[in-house]
Formats: structure tokens, C-alpha cells, sequence
């Protein structure tokens, strides 16, 4: 499981120790799949996106430990969606010299940066509430019928009389379960965020 | 508003109808009138809310889900794959999580591996995976991890279950010896166990599976001090398959993956195509380097960029500076591993290994210091087969140096950079023709090129003598190192016609052309001609150029050489010793630079003072052979044939001087260095066959030379076997009617004789002599023959035919024309005659046999 507790800022600390390949793993566990989802949303393929991600975050480290990522000048979300934004826009002006041989036209426009980082926003919480959701399975015990219940109902819309029965809860026990798992998750993503956010040291 | 006592109130909203509305459906009149009537305290109202805010974070939360939640489960403990049960986890990496699990079915321990975020498996790291788990199972080798099993869950996540190894890395290995931590290994304790991990990655190589992640967390040692590679992960296919599968081709292009301590510099580079088997060997020498000094070949740190850049640039640290008295073999060993370029690496780990052996068992090891000639040299040797190859690379070479010629061909500094690359082309075509190599259809196809060539030079180049005639040379030179004498002697007249009449007294490419005319006689046995030819090549640089220079000791040398073939030995000792002397003055101002090759030189001049004296005065001899091998031991590349053969001429002397011990020590050590040198040459060449026909018959004179010695030293067994495994050499490599099968035949039958089988002798000895009758042998051998047959028959009691073949044998070997009567052989057949005629009671000739023999013991 990811090492969610540790903070950004402290993750960021071990980066500068060659020796921590664990920092270096959770850092990339932590962001590269913002980093897919992202380029993802910009129209990359699975594979074009995956590679985008590794790149970025090969950059990343790199311009970390040359000491190029100054806190103060921002948050390392814009880091990340600069690099990344630049990765994918390399995509495109390689495939653009196919596409204008094709005569299509070479020109894709990428969203600018409020617009990127508003969508790596996004993205992050997508991967956050994932996240929230393998941690609360990783969390519960197999045979726990309120997460169950919680999944039946709420995730695979169920209804509640059939979940009841299935799993010999009354209705009222389902509903509580299903509001105590949601309060449960909401806790767990609220901490996510914050290690997540603990980035932004402006 | 109405009064709460008006009406009845409505009841409360049910649980559910709430869910309903913050679900988005509409609110019935009732609830509606609850909540702004009845809901005194508020609470409906809140729980609303807080429904709705709920149902707001579940709408995101499902949407963010979408995808997952028919999708894997993440890896916990919960959920081991079907048939395993989970004990703890072990590691955990970038890859994946690895399970100490009980196969349920065998009750036996598991590593149990598994990809660590299946929800954010990519098709690349599933692929990754599923290849790791094909090649590592397809390896069985007892320091690699076995695979038991493999397969995905039925939520669809991979795993491996593999031998759970309990040890510890590498770098942290101890020694039991009863204490509760063990002792450290010493040196040679750590060597064997790496020798271990060298052969497991090398079977891995031999699939075409790199490692690419060497490092001692990579290799655990069990308690029996077994080591364990792990963790193939990384481990990318080489060979065609790979090639035309690019998404399967390694990891994508650029990826870096391995761990920067053990990563070679091509493994930085950022271009995975620069990435082969050599890479593990880099890794391995880290490994060593740290495994036997505790420390890093070199410090790395700063940034990335500051890393890579070390790797790429930053020499290893030599082991005798971080200890001083380390051992300068090992040193030598571990340097070359570490080498930046992947070519002056040891090219297999199987020669990384095999001189790590060498090492520890105390024999020369194989490994040479570097000079800038070592890569190509070594690289074209090497690969010894493909000397089309090494022509092809050469030509390129010509090629472009002929292209700066024409177009600058008045400039002066074309000329120079055509020298060059000519001499530095000679040089590889030369080390791509080792002497004693047969010569195969690669060699054909190097001729023909060269021959392809000749015809650019002539149609292009017709009408410009200076540089014509170098090439016709060059050609000719090339020619002459694959025994195509007709060509070579051709483009040796075509460069001899290209020099204006009136230079050919003075030019140096006349010079050269006679020299090159001179090999063609010489290697022909065409003493004489050879001799005109280095003589007027000799008086042509005697007149135009200052003494000491290299190329009049080069042809002092060769027309010594020549004399030798005459017999005219002291002329050619005169020429040898002035050829040394010059080389002398040469070497001692020459710089760092230029003292390799004249060295190298030398040294074939005390080979050739060596050979002259080994007859008449074997003690000098010795010397000269031990000083050609001195300046052998400081020239880079490998020159183990030539020291081999050295030792063995030194082996022979000490024969002729009767110091048996010595003797036999010099032609065994010259046999173990042949026979490894024979080893690598078959590990690495694919036509094995070809190319070593040749060295094996070395090999087979130097077992000959050594069972003779033991025949002397009575060790019988020990001969036997040797003259056996000669003769088994020779019948395979050469023609059934070849002299040296007799002669392999004949000393096994000296050994029968001597171990008491006369009868067998008695046969084997009476084919020879039919065989060198046949063969029209030289008289003396002949007679030699009947000497041991006679003597044969003598043992075996038939006395009649004993005289006969002995009496025969002593008028031969007693004449003027033989080797004397006070020769070894003499002396043999002359006491096996006196031994004859007093046994049959004939002492008045058994005395004047004696006398003939042995005058002085009247």
C-alpha cells in the first residue's frame, strides 16, 4: 500500500537522498498516476500517456535535484503541470508531422496553464478519491458487512431492500452503514488531501 | 402560518424517502410540510443535508470509481491468489510487493510476488511482468530463483510464487564456523562465491537475458554460502524476437531503471539499444570491486545529471590506492570489468570468471592493461571469425581516408592521415590473422574485398604514384597475412611499377615493396630469393635514412632470420645483434609513447636469437626467449600464443641441456596457457572448427614435447597419456599420411617398450617404419625408428631381427650425415647393440661397438 502518511514535504526531503529509493517509489507512486490521467484528459493514448508520465517524472527528479524547484515560486502542482503539459505538447509535434502528411491539420491547441491546472486539479482528486477507495478496502476486515452494504448500495446502485435482504441487514442498518462508510471515506480523503496539499508551501 | 395544534402533523420523513430526495427526486408535499412546519429543531432538515452532501461526494467518488470498481481489488493482505496463504510480507519495491505465503498444496514456503497497484497496472507493467515470469521460469540454474508457479488471481491480478530464499545480500555474507554471526569471508572466500553469482547471470546470458539490476540486494547468499540471483524484473530479451517486437523491446526508450551504483555508462546513456550482456559484466565488476574493498569504485552524488555524468566519466578508484599492496592481477581484473567502454570490458562473464579462476589458482590471468590499439585489436581477435568483418571496417577506413586523398590529394595532411589509417588497417587485418589459424571462406571473402578494392585504387587512382604504391602495398601486405602470395606478388610488382624509375634507388616504398617481396619468399621457403629481396630493401635504407632507425632494424632482422634458414648462422646472428642493439639505442629515447612497438619488435629479434642458439647454445637461447617474453608481458592485447610458444622453446632448451624438471615445468605451463587460450576461443568463435585447427596442434606439439620429457623422467602414466591425447589431436586436425602422426605414434611406442610392452611395440614400431619408408622421411628419422624397433625386438626376444634393424640404424645414425655417434641417439642405439652382442656372447663386437660409442671409456 502507498505510504499516505507521509507528507509531500517530507517525501520531497527524501528526494534529495540518493540512497531513498522509497521516497523515490512513493513520489512516483503518488504522482504518476495523476500524471496518466492528465494526459489522458489532454487526448493522449494509454501507452503515449504512460510514457508522458515517466518522463515527467523522470524530469521532475531531475530538475529537483539540480535544485531547479524553488518553493517559494510555487506550488509543485504548476511544476508538475508545466512539465507535463510540455511533455504532451511534445506528443503532439511529433505526430503532427504524421498528421500533416496526412493533410490534417498539424495544429492541436493545448489548454492554457489556468486551464491545465485546473484540470490536474481535477485529476488529482479523481486519483485521491481511487486512493480513498483502496484504502478503505485495504482497511476493512473481508467479512465487514457495512462496507459491503456501502459498496452494493451506493456503488453498484442496488437497491436498498435487495442489499437488505441479501445480506440479512435490516433497511435502517443499510442506510447507516452506507452513511458511516461515506463519512469513513470522507475522512480518509480529507487526510489524502492534506498530504497532497502539504505541497503547497507558498 | 399554521398553529402546530390546527392539524396533526405529518409524520416524520422516513430514512429512505430523504435518501430519495437528496437523490434528486421530488419532494412530496408531506415532507415539504414537515420541514417548514414541524422540524422544530432542525434535525430533518440536517439529516437532509446531510444526505445530500453525501450523495453529492458519492456521485464523485463513483464517478472516480467508475472504472475501478469492477476492476482489482488492491493488493492487501487480504487477498492472496487461490492455492497460497499469506505468512507476511517480505519487500516491497517498485515493481511490486513480495509475500513470505504458504503454497497450500505443498506446504511449502513461498516468495510470493505481486504486482503492488493493480488498479494503476499499465499494459507495460503487466507486460513487464508476464515477460519477468516467462524468462525467470524459463532459467533453471541452482544460483537463479526458481519459479514454481505463476498465473493471475481470478480478480486479475499477477503473481509469481518463487523460491523463498533465506539469506542475506551479498555485500553482507558471513562464513559459518559455529559462532552464533559467523566470520567474515576472506578474499578468495568472497571471490568463489561471486564466481557463483557469474554463473548464474552467465547461463542467463547464454538465453539472451540480461539482468540490467546487479546488485549484491539482488543476490542473496544462503546459509550454506549459496548464492541466489533475484529478481529478473529487468531483464530484457535480446535477439530477433526483441527486434521486431519494439513494444516488447526492453523498457521504453529511455527509461532508466537500473540502480545508479551499479549502472554502466551505457545503461545512463538514455539508449537502450546501447545495452547488452556487457552491461551485467560493468555491474558485476561494481559488485566486486565492492564486495573485495568495502568501498565504490567511484563516489557518486550531487544531482542526477552530476551522477550520470560520473558514471560516464569518473575512473574507478585503483584498488592499490585505497590499499596499498592490493594485488595487481586482481586489479588488472577488476579495472577491466569496470572499463567505461563496453568493448575493453571482458566481452562474456564467462572470461571475467575464467580469469577470476585464473587468479586463484594462481596462473597468468588474461587481462591486459588498455592502449589505444587494445579495443580493435582485441575486438577483431576476438571475434576472430568474422574477418570479413575486420576487412569490411578496414576498408570503410581506406575507403574514407582515399576519399581525403582525392579530394585534397596535393595536401600534405591528407597524405599523413592516409599513412595513418593504412598502418592502422594493417595493424587490425593483421591481429584478424593470428599465425597458425586455418584460413576458412571468411578469409575468401576478406580477399575478395580486398580484391573489389584493389580495382576502385586502380581505376581511380591509376595516375598517382605516391599513393598507389602505398595502397598496392597495403593491399599486397593484407594478401600476404591470408597466404594469397599470387595476389600479393602482383600488387607488389603493380606498387614496384608505380615509382618513377628514377626514385627507386631511394624511395621508401621501394623499400618497402622489396620487404614485402622478401615475406612472400621467406614465408615460401624460398631462402634465397628472400635474402636478395631484404638485402637490397636493407641497402636502400641503409643509404637514405639515420641510424638507429626501426626500419633498419626491421630488415637487420628479417635477412637474420633468412640466414638462419641457410645455415649460415653467424651472418645471421651478426644481423640479429645489430638489429638489437639498434632497437636499444631506440627504445631507451624513445617516449612513453613510442617504446610498445618497438619493444614488440625487439622482442621478435630475441625470439629469433632464441631459435638460432637453441641447438648449439641452449643456456643463451634460454635468456634471449626470457627477454622476449619480458617485452611480451609489458605489450598490451593478447599475446599468450606467442608466450606459449616461447616458454615451450625455453622448455625444449632446458631438455636439450638435460635439466628435465625445468623443462618439463616450461612446456606444461606453455600447454596450460594454449589450452585456455583454446577454451576462449571456443566459448566465444561459432565455427570453432576452422579456426582452431590450428591451435589445437599446438597444443598437441606441446603434450608431445612434454610426454618426451616425462619418458625421460620415467614417469610412464603421465607420458602416456599425454603422447595419447596428442596423437588423438592430430589424427583429427591433420592428413591420415602426415609425419607428425608417426611421430606421436612412434613416442608411444617408446613408452611401450619402456613399461614392459615390447610385443605391442614390436607392432606399432614396424607401421612407422613403413610409413616413413613410404613417405621418403628424412634417413635419420628412418633409422631412428629401427633404433627403437630394434631395441623392441630386443626386449622381446628376437634377437636376429633386433641386430638387423639395430645395425641398420647405426650406420645411419653413426655416419658423418647422421646426428653422431655421441648423439643422444647414438648413444641409445649403440648401447642397445653392446647390450645385443653380450647377451648372444659376442664381446669382440660388443667392444668395438663400445669404442665407436664411447672412446673415452678405453
Amino acid at each position: 500500500m502507498v505510504d499516505i502518511e507521509r507528507t509531500t514535504t517530507a517525501l520531497l526531503e527524501g528526494l534529495f537522498d540518493h540512497d531513498n529509493e522509497a521516497a523515490w517509489s512513493q513520489f512516483d507512486t503518488r504522482y504518476r498516476p495523476i500524471v496518466i490521467a492528465f494526459a489522458r484528459k489532454l487526448g493522449l493514448s494509454e501507452s503515449d500517456a504512460s510514457d508522458v508520465a515517466q518522463e515527467t517524472i523522470f524530469q521532475f527528479l531531475q530538475e529537483y535535484r539540480d535544485g531547479k524547484y524553488d518553493r517559494d515560486r510555487g506550488r509543485l502542482r504548476s511544476w508538475l503541470v508545466g512539465i507535463a503539459r510540455f511533455r504532451v505538447a511534445g506528443v503532439y509535434r511529433k505526430k503532427g508531422v504524421k498528421r500533416e502528411y496526412r493533410g490534417e491539420s498539424a495544429m492541436v491547441t493545448l489548454p492554457n496553464d489556468d486551464e491545465c491546472s485546473t484540470l490536474w486539479d481535477q485529476e488529482r482528486r479523481t486519483v485521491i478519491l481511487q486512493l480513498a477507495m483502496q484504502e478503505l478496502r485495504a482497511t476493512t476486515k473481508a467479512h465487514d458487512r457495512t462496507i459491503k452494504a456501502f459498496e452494493m448500495v451506493a456503488m453498484n446502485q442496488i437497491p436498498v431492500a435487495t442489499v437488505a435482504s441479501d445480506l440479512e441487514m435490516t433497511d435502517q442498518e443499510v442506510y447507516l452503514a452506507k452513511s458511516r462508510t461515506a463519512k469513513r471515506l470522507r475522512a480518509i480523503i480529507e487526510r489524502l488531501e492534506q498530504t497532497y496539499d502539504d505541497e503547497a508551501t507558498t | 402560518m399554521t398553529s402546530a395544534g390546527d392539524t396533526p402533523p405529518p409524520p416524520r420523513p422516513s430514512h429512505e424517502e430523504l435518501e430519495a430526495i437528496a437523490a434528486g427526486a421530488t419532494m412530496s408535499s408531506h415532507v415539504l410540510e414537515y420541514l417548514s412546519r414541524w422540524d422544530e429543531d432542525g434535525s430533518v432538515q440536517a439529516e437532509l443535508e446531510s444526505l445530500q452532501k453525501d450523495q453529492d461526494f458519492l456521485a464523485d467518488f463513483i464517478e472516480a470509481n467508475r472504472d475501478r470498481v469492477k476492476g482489482p481489488a488492491p493488493i492487501t493482505e487480504q487477498a492472496p491468489p487461490e492455492g497460497y496463504e499469506i505468512i507476511r510480507e517480505l519487500d516491497r519495491g517498485g515493481q511490486g510487493v513480495v509475500y513470505l505465503a504458504r503454497q497450500l498444496r505443498t506446504k511449502r514456503e513461498v516468495a510470493l510476488k505481486m504486482i503492488i497497484q493493480a488498479a494503476f497496472t499499465t499494459e507495460r507493467q503487466k507486460q513487464r511482468f508476464e515477460r519477468e515470469v516467462e524468462l525467470v521460469a524459463s532459467m533453471k540454474h541452482p544460483n537463479i530463483v526458481t519459479v514454481f508457479d505463476s498465473g493471475v488471481t481470478p480478480d486479475g491480478r499477477l503473481f509469481t510464487a518463487m523460491e523463498y530464499i533465506k539469506g542475506v545480500p551479498l555485500n553482507l555474507f558471513r562464513i559459518s564456523d559455529g559462532s552464533e554471526t559467523g566470520r567474515e569471508p576472506d578474499r578468495r572466500e568472497r571471490i568463489r562465491v561471486f564466481l557463483k553469482v557469474c554463473a548464474a547471470v552467465n547461463s542467463a546470458h547464454l538465453r539472451a537475458i540480461i539482468h540490467r539490476d546487479l546488485k549484491p540486494l539482488n543476490i542473496l547468499v544462503d546459509d550454506e554460502g549459496e548464492p541466489h540471483v533475484l529478481d529478473f524484473g529487468l531483464a530484457k530479451v535480446v535477439g530477433p524476437e526483441a527486434m521486431t517486437d519494439t513494444a516488447m523491446a526492453a523498457t521504453a526508450a529511455g527509461e532508466f531503471m537500473g540502480t545508479f551504483a551499479y549502472a554502466s555508462p551505457e545503461q545512463v546513456s538514455g539508449d537502450p539499444e546501447l545495452i547488452d550482456t556487457r552491461t551485467d559484466i560493468y555491474a558485476l565488476g561494481v559488485i566486486l570491486y565492492e564486495l573485495l574493498l568495502g568501498e565504490r569504485p567511484y563516489e557518486l552524488g550531487g544531482s542526477i545529471n552530476d551522477m550520470i555524468k560520473g558514471i560516464m566519466e569518473v575512473q574507478p578508484t585503483r584498488p592499490s590506492v585505497l590499499e596499498a599492496g592490493f594485488d595487481r592481477d586482481l586489479e588488472t581484473i577488476l579495472l577491466m570489468a569496470l572499463s567505461k567502454d563496453p568493448d575493453r570490458r571482458f566481452q562474456s562473464v564467462r572470461d571475467f570468471a575464467d580469469d577470476l579462476e585464473h587468479w586463484l589458482n594462481g596462473e597468468p590471468i588474461l587481462a591486459r592493461r588498455d592502449d589505444a590499439w587494445y579495443v580493435l585489436r582485441k575486438y577483431v581477435r576476438r571475434h576472430r571469425l568474422p574477418v570479413s568483418l575486420a576487412a569490411g571496417f578496414v576498408l570503410l577506413l581506406i575507403a574514407f581516408a582515399i576519399t581525403m586523398s582525392v579530394l585534397f590529394t596535393k595536401v600534405a595532411i591528407a597524405n599523413q592521415r592516409l599513412a595513418g589509417t593504412l598502418g592502422m588497417a594493417s595493424n587490425v587485418i593483421a591481429s584478424a590473422d593470428p599465425e597458425n589459424v586455418q584460413r576458412g571462406s571468411t578469409a575468401t571473402t576478406a580477399v575478395d574485398m580486398l580484391l573489389a578494392w584493389s580495382e576502385v585504387v586502380q581505376a581511380d587512382l591509376g595516375d598517382d604514384p605516391d599513393i598507389s604504391s602505398r595502397i598496392y602495398n597495403d593491399l599486397a601486405h593484407s594478401f600476404i597475412g591470408f597466404d594469397r602470395y599470387d595476389l600479393a606478388q602482383r600488387h607488389l610488382e603493380r606498387a614496384y611499377a608505380a615509382i618513377p624509375e628514377d626514385n627507386l634507388a631511394t624511395s621508401q616504398e621501394a623499400a618497402r615493396t622489396l620487404r614485402n617481396l622478401g615475406r612472400i619468399a621467406y614465408k615460401q621457403g624460398r631462402w634465397e630469393k628472400a635474402s636478395e629481396d631484404f638485402q637490397r630493401c636493407l641497402d636502400i635504407r641503409r643509404r637514405t635514412l639515420i641510424p638507429p632507425h626501426p626500419d633498419i632494424a626491421d630488415s637487420l632482422q628479417q635477412l637474420g632470420s633468412t640466414y638462419r634458414h641457410l645455415g649460415r648462422m653467424e651472418d645471421a646472428e651478426q644481423h640479429m645483434r645489430e638489429s638489437l642493439a639498434m632497437y636499444d639505442r631506440l627504445i631507451n629515447t624513445a617516449g612513453e609513447d613510442g617504446r610498445g612497438p618497438l619493444e614488440a619488435a625487439q622482442a621478435s629479434v630475441f625470439n629469433g636469437l632464441g631459435l638460432l642458439l637453441s641447438r648449439s647454445r641452449p643456456d643463451e637461447a634460454i635468456g634471449f626467449y626470457t627477454k622476449s617474453i619480458e617485452l611480451l608481458d609489458n605489450q598490451p592485447g593478447d599475446d599468450d600464443w606467442r608466450v606459449a610458444r616461447l616458454k615451450h622453446n625455453i622448455g625444449m632448451c632446458h631438455f636439450r641441456t638435460g635439466d628435465l624438471e625445468a623443462a618439463s615445468d616450461h612446456i606444461e605451463e606453455s600447454l596450460r596457457i594454449k589450452e585456455a587460450g583454446l577454451r576462449r576461443l571456443q566459448a566465444e568463435s561459432q565455427t570453432v572448427q576452422d579456426a582452431d585447427a590450428g591451435n589445437r596442434l599446438q597444443i598437441a606439439t606441446g603434450k608431445q614435447a612434454l610426454s618426451s620429457v616425462l619418458v625421460q623422467l620415467e614417469q610412464y602414466d603421465r607420458a602416456e597419456q599425454l603422447a595419447t591425447e596428442a596423437l588423438a589431436i592430430r589424427t583429427d586436425v591433420l592428413e591420415p599420411d602426415h609425419y607428425q602422426l608417426s611421430d606421436s605414434k612412434e613416442l608411444l611406442a617408446r613408452i611401450n617398450l619402456q613399461t614392459g610392452r615390447a610385443g605391442a611395440a614390436v607392432d606399432l614400431l614396424t607401421s612407422i617404419r613403413a610409413e616413413r619408408t613410404n613417405r621418403g622421411d628424412a634417413p635419420n628419422k628412418i633409422a631412428w625408428t629401427k633404433s627403437i624397433l630394434g631395441q623392441a625386438l630386443l626386449a622381446a626376444g628376437r634377437t636376429d631381427e633386433a641386430e638387423a634393424s639395430l645395425s641398420e640404424a647405426w650406420s645411419v645414425l653413426a655416419s658423418s650425415e647422421g646426428p653422431g655417434p655421441d648423439s643422444p641417439q647414438g648413444r641409445e642405439t649403440a648401447s642397445a647393440l653392446i647390450d645385443l652382442y653380450e647377451r648372444t656372447n659376442r664381446s669382440d663386437r660388443a667392444r668395438q661397438i663400445r669404442n665407436e660409442a664411447f672412446p673415452e671409456e678405453d
